[in-house]
């Protein structure tokens, strides 16, 4: 029996060398959580990097059932890219099936991007059930705010040159460029928000809290009466009635979230609402350019009402 | 002089009064409210910055790795599960009732770098002599021992088929598919020992995952005792037994996966009651999943697992086999609709057999809180057609996560 158990160990040991073929191509086997992220380590790692995103355009990233391919693309890896703050919780037990150590937690090719990100809405005190699906780290959609992609852009950076140092000057004349293209594109997004400073806004998830923190809007309340949970019938009545008696006309749902919800607060007070898309690639986006572009319109759009 | 002091108090007063009513006008004005307003925000945006900048952010790390906010304690959870069940079945003792089926305790966290351990405790209350707490796994695994190959050391539930390893609380279904609980375990069929778990990416959409685990003291969990129905007795692999499951996910295009597996678990049962002997059960499965994935939470999964059983006692070694074959789809991220069709022999009478329709409707409250609803139609021997209604609740607190599943 021992004898056939190391057998059969060392069979598929060798077999494993034989058939495990290094990847073609790119220097630097990306795999990230999301396409957002995806999308900025492109940009930073340009040619010298392959990359490939777990959930895909209009996902929802709490809810991503992990494939075994997906396993088979992160033992490959020489570095992988996630969100943090409890937001891609199946990407530990992606990393743990791998067996890949380099690319779990403190591994060199790790990168949780929400190092360095200044939270918001961290929970103060005890959190239940009561709460909602409340993430204990604070509001995990920072992305959404294009100063943090710098801070995300920053991270990859780093992880990239930890694993491919030769490319250290690329990856760090790339992340300079980006961070270039954001200010540039900030002048504009800003003059597009800037008439609309301090105005109510209503979205499905409380998905937009760093976007609307960054360009002075205000949030007035969530179709979800606590995050995560499905709208209710009092929530949506005392949701209405609160918009009706503020006068607050912009209605804002991530592309992924029911409409059936939206449709009915639209019917009751008269706001249409816009669609924001929730994924680079989605609602026609390429880059996180694109995305955040779409984003800064569609509130100007539902702002403007 | 004296009429400038005079005066000079009215002017005061008259200046006041108009700079309240400007003041006032402003300030009540729609405008007025809107600049406020935009105020407040900048303060409290400013408060959140200096907020921000008093805690410098490091790596955060995941509930599910390192025990949540109390960094010293593992993952406590608990998930408690109900079940009840109407049917028009005079011999079922378990229809009209209400009953609270598992109270599921886990305690999860790292022992050491890469090294991590899960227990889940579980208690069954029951009006039969098997109600406690036991231990339905408890192992330590140790994460990328050698490349590709995680080892797995304790009680675990075996990897064998597409279902055995998952917890009832995940379970897309009310109750376990008949062939299952006939030819394998009323529950899971659990073991202690140990599990080599290679994961070999073939290439990138492609994964060959293969389980060896060298099993002792065999569990299957509570059998049914239900006197006036037939039931499989489960694999009864008491004993030393061995599992090995081959299994492939192959992605198809962006949105779908295909997965194949087949599983073979090989031991000594336990003693039979009357003749005391022992005996020696093969057990063999083919299960074939295809999930596609659409936007949102959108997915439509299709299974199908065939699995046979052979023991060298009950029924002179006869083999008996059966099937399921489930559908779901889940439209959103609260709902989700499922079809099950069952076939099963019994490996006590491989002359006899029983089938079922299911239909099956899930509302997702949030991530630890469901409640499903399986209508049955369903034949078994002596009974041509029976009709159940399961209703079927989850309910968990804390972080509770499971191995890929």
């Amino acid at each position: 029996m021992k004898r056939a158990l190391v057998a059969l160990n060392i069979a598929i040991v060798a077999l494993s060398a034989l058939i495990v073929t290094p990847t073609a191509g790119a220097d630097v086997n990306v795999v990230t959580s999301t396409p957002e992220l995806a999308s900025i380590a492109r940009y930073i790692g340009g040619d010298k990097v392959s990359v490939y995103s777990i959930a895909k355009p209009d996902q929802d990233y709490h809810l991503i059932e992990a494939r075994p391919s997906d396993v088979s693309r992160v033992a490959k890896a020489d570095l992988v890219v996630r969100v943090g703050l409890d937001l891609d919780l199946w990407f530990d037990a992606l990393a743990n099936a791998s067996g890949n150590r380099n690319v779990r937690r403190g591994g060199t090719g790790y990168v949780d991007a929400s190092r360095g990100i200044a939270r918001l809405e961290v929970p103060k005190g005890k959190i239940t059930g009561a709460s909602g699906e409340i993430h204990i780290y604070g509001n995990p959609h920072y992305y959404y705010d294009p100063e943090n992609a710098k801070i995300i852009a920053e991270n990859i950076r780093d992880g990239l040159t930890r694993v491919s140092p030769s490319n250290k000057t690329y990856f760090e004349q790339n992340y300079d460029r980006f961070v270039a293209e954001i200010d540039r594109y900030m002048k504009a997004w800003q003059r597009r928000l800037a008439p609309f400073k301090g105005k109510p806004v209503v979205t499905y998830h409380r998905s937009a809290s760093y976007f609307i923190r960054r360009f002075g809007l205000r949030y007035f309340g969530q179709l979800e009466p606590k995050p995560g949970i499905a709208p209710s019938p009092s929530h949506i009545s005392d949701l209405v009635r609160r918009m009706k008696q503020e006068n607050v006309k912009a209605l804002i749902i991530e592309s992924i979230y029911p409409k059936q919800f939206a449709n009915l607060v639209a019917r009751e007070t008269g706001v249409q609402y816009e669609i924001v898309p929730y994924s680079v690639g989605s609602m026609g986006t390429k880059t996180y350019f694109d995305l955040i572009d779409v984003w800064v319109e569609k509130f100007a759009k539902a702002l403007e009402k | 002089m004296r009429i400038v002091r005079h005066i000079l108090p009215y002017l005061l007063f008259t200046l006041l009064a108009l700079s309240v009513g400007v003041y006032a006008n402003d300030a009540y004005s729609p405008s007025g409210i809107e600049e406020l307003r935009q105020k407040i925000t900048e303060l409290e945006q400013k408060l959140e910055e200096l907020e921000a900048q008093q805690a410098p952010v490091e790596e955060t790390d995941s509930t599910s790795e390192v025990g949540g906010r109390y960094q010293q304690l593992p993952d406590i959870s608990l998930v408690l599960q109900a079940k009840g069940k109407l049917s028009d079945d005079q011999a079922d003792p378990d229809r009209q009732k209400i009953r609270l089926t598992e109270a599921e305790l886990a305690i999860q966290g790292y022992v050491y770098p890469n090294v991590r351990l899960d227990a889940f405790i579980a208690g069954e209350p029951s009006e039969h002599d098997h109600s406690g707490f036991h231990v339905h796994e408890a192992y330590v695994s140790y994460i990328g021992f050698r490349k590709y190959l995680n080892l797995i050391v304790g009680q675990k539930f075996v990897p064998f088929g597409r279902a055995n390893q998952l917890h009832s609380h995940s379970w897309l279904y009310a109750r376990q598919p008949l062939v299952l609980s006939n030819l394998v375990a009323p529950e899971s069929l659990a073991g202690q020992g140990i599990l080599f778990d290679y994961s070999l990416p073939i290439r990138e959409d492609l994964l060959l995952r293969l389980d060896f685990g060298l099993w002792a003291n065999g569990s299957q969990g509570e059998e049914s005792d239900l006197p006036d129905i037939m039931v499989g007795p489960g694999a009864k692999l008491t004993d030393r037994f061995r599992t090995a499951r081959l299994w492939l996910g192959k992605s198809i295009g962006e949105a779908a996966e295909l997965e194949i597996g087949c599983s073979w678990a090989g031991g000594r049962s336990e003693q039979d009651e009357n003749t005391g002997e022992t005996d020696y059960v093969h057990l063999g499965g083919i299960d074939l999943s295809y999930r596609l994935f659409g936007t949102g939470a959108r997915r439509l999964l299709l299974r199908g697992e065939y699995v046979w059983r052979k023991g060298t006692l009950e029924s002179g070694g006869a083999r008996a086999g059966g099937y399921y074959l489930f559908a779901d789809y889940r439209w959103n991220k609260y709902a989700s609709a499922g079809l099950l069709y069952d076939w099963s022999e019994f490996p006590q009478d491989t002359s006899k057999h029983e089938s079922a329709l299911s239909a099956i409707l899930t509302y997702q409250f949030s991530e630890q809180y469901y409640i499903r609803l399986q209508l049955v139609h369903g034949s078994r021997p002596n009974v041509d057609s029976y009709n159940e209604l399961w209703l079927h609740w989850a309910w968990g607190i804390g972080p509770h996560t499971h191995n890929l599943e």
